[in-house]
């Protein structure tokens, strides 16, 4: 493959900002943590510093991890780079609303490595990655970490029912690899309840929403997106373009 | 993209061969046939896992915006956290904290406590008036009343005897009030124990009248107040009459600029300003049904004039067309310290009294508001002259009014926020 002297430019520089922009950020968050109250005018003005730089920590430690990947073999190419942008990009957005200045270094250098490495991913390469069966089970997980967030915001039952809807959610998709049925259960038993509980907040009926119409499908056996899918297709005979032509 | 791509032959016989049980799209159209359709599905297939895609990042944006704006912690946090501990402090400091969660305009909680063992004194903090809507003090005095009438209804339960002084400073109307602390035997007042249960609701009542019975029971709540009077307007002629007239003065207030701007400044639509300010008026104690106000925190902090209509339209229904009574306190001259001030210890107990029984009560001054301002600006005293037709043929004045009912829900319930002692005693 030959892969221009530009993008190789660009993806090294992108490498070298966003592990510095990364590691600020989870700086920036302890920091946060820590004295957020005695710096408020700093950080945004807000007033639960702690668990606004718990969530920034939380936010960090994802553009952390998609440095590592981004720096491993075969990290850097295909579906894997819009992974690496999403990664980098949402908590550099992120995180400015919630510390505020603390965030201005991180942030500048987490969007500005993702902007490097979008600068050069392809067409082909985003389309590939939304064709991923792996992108629509991303988006369950994501769907079910608002679960978690906004739980952990709740009170009471709601709060239970956010955290283990979450974990619930999370099983349905490892589920699926067994039993389709069982997964989509898992995942209305995991949707449903917080819903109910937080009608009226009107964030968590569109995360069921969401959740139920995207994993649903998603995990049915014969829907390209579903685990099972993936096995038949590859069980399947080469297509007639495969074979050679008489 | 092998299910994109088309048979690379010019043989029918094999072309069929090769597409037929093996290829998942199956059209007999012409030779393009299969791959337009293909395409399509494609093109169709990516479009709506990009849209969904989309529909998550706004999800999370819309959930972000929850979280900052507090719709997971209606009455959490350290805004709401007088009303949970009211009755867990000692000594003098456990009147304090009683009277702290006294009704009070705008919520602006114009009071300032200086604590020592054997006394408490009141002071009126004159840096949280209303400004133009209440331009003589008369809602202020009223308000630090209610806290009078909480203080001393917690000094029995917590073993004080008071002995209460109101503007023991003559020439000095900032110093609202002393009450002198005693060891007493401990008792427990029934209106005590609802302190705590107290909100002004703000939302729809039952069409159901209020008994002759209670309005007697609340109106001798007046017996040992001098100079307090409470006058029942129950009648579905007078109440919408009144009604109108309240509606009317609603209206007249948000056309006046510096009412409307002093109005609003104690509108807190920001969950970090509740948080920190503890004070104000909030969407959740606008009594609003929990989906609508949900919406309002979403949604960017509305404009004052936006802010005026939907505070006239609100007075106009739900508030008036519900009102299953209008009560009028009077007294005999509304501005005098010393009247507003027992005005407002009997609004206090009328106002914990419907908490006790199952009524809810909610505040109605916009006829007085306009009153006052009239009177300040020396326009023709429109809405003077209502008051004066309202209660004047008694031999008294109109210091405030209220409206009363049977709850509709429970949404008119929700805490206001409150700053605890530590913030309001010197």
């Amino acid at each position: 493959m030959n892969v221009p002297a530009r993008r190789l430019t660009l993806d090294r520089a992108a490498g070298r900002l966003a592990p510095v922009g990364a590691v600020l950020g989870v700086l920036a968050g302890i920091v946060g943590v820590a004295v957020g109250p005695s710096i408020r005018n700093v950080v945004g003005n807000k007033l639960d510093t702690t668990t606004l730089g718990f969530a920034t920590i939380a936010l960090s430690a994802i553009a952390v991890a998609a440095t590592f990947a981004w720096g491993r073999p075969g990290g850097s190419i295909g579906g894997r780079r819009l992974g690496t942008i999403l990664a980098l990009a949402l908590p550099g957005a992120v995180c400015f609303t919630t510390i505020g200045q603390l965030w201005y270094p991180s942030g500048v250098l987490l969007l500005g490595a993702s902007i490097l490495i979008a600068a050069t991913t392809t067409r082909t390469e985003l389309a590939g990655a939304i064709d991923e069966p792996r992108w629509l089970r991303g988006l369950i997980v994501v769907l079910g970490c608002y679960y978690v967030f906004l739980g952990g915001d709740s009170h009471g039952s709601a709060r239970v029912a956010g955290v283990l809807g979450a974990a619930v959610i999370c099983a349905a998709v490892l589920a699926a690899r067994h039993s389709a049925r069982l997964a989509r259960t898992l995942l209305v038993v995991g949707a449903l309840p917080f819903a109910v509980l937080t009608w009226w907040s009107v964030v968590t009926p569109l995360a069921a929403l969401l959740i139920l119409a995207i994993g649903l499908p998603a995990l049915h056996p014969n829907r390209p997106g579903a685990p099972r899918a993936e096995a038949a297709t590859d069980k399947r005979p080469a297509l007639p373009d495969a074979q050679p032509v008489h | 993209m092998a299910l994109t791509r088309t048979p690379v032959t010019t043989d029918p016989q094999q072309a069929a061969e090769v597409s037929a049980p093996e290829a998942p799209i199956e059209t007999p159209a012409g030779p393009n046939g299969p791959s337009h359709e293909v395409s399509r599905r494609s093109f169709l297939h990516r479009g709506a896992v990009a849209g969904g895609t989309a529909l998550v990042v706004v999800t999370g944006g819309v959930g972000y915006r929850a979280y900052d704006e507090g719709v997971f912690q209606v009455g959490q946090g350290g805004a709401y956290e007088a009303w949970r501990s009211w009755n867990q402090q000692r000594g003098p400091m456990a009147l304090v904290a009683a009277a702290i969660l006294a009704a009070n305009p705008h919520n602006t909680q114009a009071w300032i406590f200086r604590v020592s063992p054997q006394r408490i004194d009141l002071f009126a903090d004159r840096s949280r008036n209303i400004g133009a809507v209440d331009p003589f003090r008369r809602e202020m005095y009223v308000g630090l009343g209610c806290a009078i009438e909480n203080l001393i209804l917690a000094a029995g339960p917590n073993g004080y005897q008071t002995k209460l002084t109101l503007l023991p400073t003559p020439g000095q109307p900032v110093h609202a009030a002393a009450i002198e602390l005693s060891r007493g035997p401990v008792r427990r007042p029934e209106l005590y124990a609802q302190i705590p249960n107290r909100h002004t609701d703000r939302t729809a009542y039952q069409l159901r009248p209020v008994p002759t019975a209670a309005q007697r029971a609340m109106s001798a709540l007046a017996a040992d107040l001098p100079d307090t009077g409470l006058h029942w307007i129950t009648g579905a002629t007078e109440r919408g009459q009144i009604g109108a007239l309240m509606v009317a003065a609603a209206q007249a207030l948000t056309e006046d600029r510096q009412q409307s701007v002093d109005d609003n400044r104690w509108f807190r639509h920001d969950w970090d300003a509740i948080q920190r300010l503890k004070d104000g008026l909030t969407i959740d104690a606008q009594g609003l049904p929990a989906l609508t106000s949900t919406l309002a925190k979403l949604i960017p902090a509305t404009s004052r004039q936006y802010n005026d209509n939907f505070w006239v339209n609100h007075t106009r229904d739900p508030q008036a067309r519900t009102a299953a009574a209008y009560g009028i306190i009077s007294v005999p001259d509304a501005q005098n310290d010393h009247h507003r001030l027992n005005g407002g210890r009997l609004l206090e107990r009328i106002h914990l009294w419907t908490a006790g029984h199952g009524l809810s009560l909610g505040h109605m001054n916009q006829i007085t508001e306009r009153a006052d301002r009239e009177r300040q600006l020396g326009a023709t005293p429109t809405f003077g002259n209502a008051t004066r037709e309202l209660v004047t043929a008694r031999g008294t004045e109109q210091l405030v009014a209220f409206r009363i009912g049977y709850p509709a829900t429970g949404d008119g319930r929700r805490l206001s926020p409150r700053r605890p002692t530590t913030e309001v005693t010197r």
